[in-house]
């Protein structure tokens, strides 16, 4: 069986958007943080954190108690290296090893629509944010309707691995419990990423060869099928469940 | 990224304004408000840049069609 390709690990893609790895980098974070109260010394947490940059980055320019989460032990190796003492904890989305209702917000950066069951994350999420506390999530959305793409065992594990439309992504926040205060389209930033991708690399085949994998169709998609969007949403002031 | 040897035809060019021969150089390119940075022969007197035909039809045109999102 071929090894699973994991583009978020992959030096590659790296090389391209810097230690952040996603459309726009720190740029939508700062953008969310400017709809959020957050006092300094809120404990927050970054969902799929990679290697600790935007936990890095809030701790240090927001003075925010800021933790990482993430469950590639690879990314996560490489975030201590780069900066000591970092508190990254390796886990998982849907299970996260904190009490009930102890996080004033919780970042989620590209990397909803690559749970296995997002719908399990979002309650989650929901149990460790304090009452009004604060969900931030940045993601590829279909833009021509609800098409959710998965992969089969092997191929290549990307952001386009559960991709969905704006509908079910607002049904899965009302489900949760969760009350959407933001939502913006930040496509531009996609497209700026793929063409920086196609600068370094020749070609967006050129780049999914350096990734070692193929993409289906997705990846080579420039008609506009796939969109970037930044929501700032809020957990619901009646109790949960 | 292409070195000094892959440039050769590119680099045996002259200005036309300047009549020198161009240089290997860092050169910004900017369109529709993204930057790409890259080497590419320059004139080292005025500056101007020699966009190779392949590189004009080949990547540029691809990023160009990319950030246009057609």
């Amino acid at each position: 069986m071929p090894e699973e390709v994991k583009l978020y690990e992959s030096p590659a893609l790296r090389t391209v958007t810097g230690p952040t790895i996603r459309p726009g980098g720190l740029a939508l974070t700062e953008r969310a943080l400017a709809h959020c109260t957050l006092p300094t010394e809120a404990a927050v947490l970054d969902v799929g954190c990679g290697n600790g940059a935007t936990v890095a980055h809030l701790r240090h320019k927001h003075g925010l108690k800021a933790f990482g989460l993430d469950a590639s032990g690879r990314l996560l190796g490489t975030g201590r290296k780069a900066t000591d003492g970092l508190p990254l904890i390796r886990g998982r989305a849907e299970a996260l090893p904190f009490a009930d209702s102890c996080l004033a917000a919780i970042f989620c950066e590209c990397v909803l629509s690559l749970l296995s069951a997002p719908q399990v994350a979002l309650g989650e999420w929901h149990r460790v944010l304090a009452p009004r506390g604060y969900l931030v999530v940045s993601d590829l959305y279909a833009r021509n309707g609800e098409r959710e793409e998965r992969p089969a065992s092997g191929a290549l594990m990307s952001c386009l691995a559960g991709v969905t439309g704006c509908r079910t992504l607002h049904e899965r926040m009302r489900t949760a419990n969760f009350e959407v205060l933001l939502f913006e389209d930040h496509t531009p930033l996609l497209r700026r990423l793929a063409a920086q991708l196609v600068w370094a690399y020749g070609s967006l085949d050129a780049f999914w060869s350096a990734v070692g994998g193929g993409c289906g169709d997705g990846c080579q998609d420039q008609g506009g099928r796939y969109g970037y969007y930044l929501m700032v949403a809020r957990r619901g002031a009646e109790e949960h469940g | 990224m292409k070195s000094d040897k892959d440039w050769g035809d590119e680099l045996a060019w002259h200005c036309a304004a300047c009549d020198r021969p161009l240089e290997l150089g860092q050169v910004t390119v900017t369109y529709m408000n993204n930057s790409f940075t890259t080497d590419m022969p320059r004139c080292p007197g005025c500056g101007r840049v020699l966009v190779p035909e392949a590189l004009a039809l080949g990547k540029m045109a691809e990023v160009e069609k990319i950030l246009e999102d057609k």
